[in-house]
């Protein structure tokens, strides 16, 4: 238990570098989130279209 | 010389099919290379001499600021091509540069200022280099606000590119100002001619996390260029195949 909170105060820099790396680690993950419902979308708006065109004719 | 590469490279159909099928040989190796160099960084790489463990933002802080110039670099150059060629699929990947590049230019911008308290006694100053690094944020917002703002997607795509090209200016501005004003923030330790100054141990994980995060780039615009592919061709046959397949 020592090792980790040792590991943890980063030399008493803890407070500091911890929320860099969460926050890179949010940025990083919200970014493929981002990416993929945007993929999706795009894909399902184009089914509806798709759909509506076939059913106009 | 043969340009059919070229005009190959224009086809959103082909373009489509490239993007999906070269994400996961982006994604997977980015995750690697990011896992590993985050082992490297926490666990590896030696205390700083002067700055102790506080050093080790750097691993977070580098490759994000990495992210934003080279990012918007590859925005700028396909907006450019966009602009000259008339290609819509260059447009298409610069629209899909920008919220990646203003999101880690955010994080660079955060995490030195999360460097900066324990280091020079304060958050924000207004710094050559902080002040540029913030510019490329207001860069970046600006052409997205200006994509969102203009109905017309022809008109959208040229008028953001142009303001992508102009505001290049800023990318060689933000590199050197470090050198060329009196600035807190350090000089260069990889990014300059000759050798680095920094120990090996310390310098591999870094030059790996920025080797990821440059992989993670492709990867997440790969992904988003086939949104912005299939938003734009909205009428066009080839369509029905990529989203029934």
């Amino acid at each position: 238990m020592p090792a980790v909170m040792h590991f943890l105060s980063m030399g008493g820099r803890g407070q500091y570098l911890w929320p860099a790396y969460g926050l890179t680690l949010v940025v990083i993950v919200l970014n493929v989130i981002w990416a993929r419902t945007i993929v999706r979308e795009a894909r399902e708006d184009l089914r509806r279209r798709l759909i509506m065109e076939t059913a106009d004719r | 010389m043969d340009w059919k590469w070229f005009h190959r490279l224009a086809s959103p159909p082909y373009i489509y099919g490239l993007a999906q099928r070269l994400v996961p040989w982006f994604a997977w190796p980015a995750g690697f290379s990011m896992g590993v160099a985050l082992y490297l960084a926490l666990f590896v790489a030696p205390p700083d001499r002067v700055q102790g463990e506080g050093f080790r933002i750097l691993y977070v802080h580098a490759p994000s600021a990495w992210m934003s110039v080279m990012v918007y670099t590859v925005m700028a150059a396909s907006a450019a091509v966009g602009l000259i060629w008339r290609i819509k699929v260059a447009h298409a990947v610069a629209a899909s540069c920008a919220p990646i590049g203003a999101s880690f230019t955010a994080v660079a911008l955060l995490t030195g200022m999360l460097w900066g308290k324990p280091m020079w006694g304060t958050y924000w100053e207004w710094d050559p280099r902080l002040t540029s690094e913030l510019v490329l944020l207001f860069l970046y917002l600006g052409y997205m606000a200006l994509r969102a703002g203009i109905e017309d997607l022809g008109q959208a795509d040229r008028a953001s590119a142009v303001l992508a090209v102009v505001g290049v200016v800023n990318v060689p501005i933000i590199h050197f100002s470090v050198e060329w004003w009196n600035s807190l923030h350090q000089a260069p330790s990889v990014m300059k001619f000759g050798k680095p100054t920094m120990a090996p141990e310390m310098l591999y994980p870094l030059l790996l996390m920025l080797f990821g995060f440059t992989l993670y780039f492709a990867a997440i615009m790969l992904m988003r260029l086939q949104g912005e592919v299939l938003r734009r061709e909205r009428s066009a046959s080839w369509l029905r195949q990529a989203v029934e397949a």
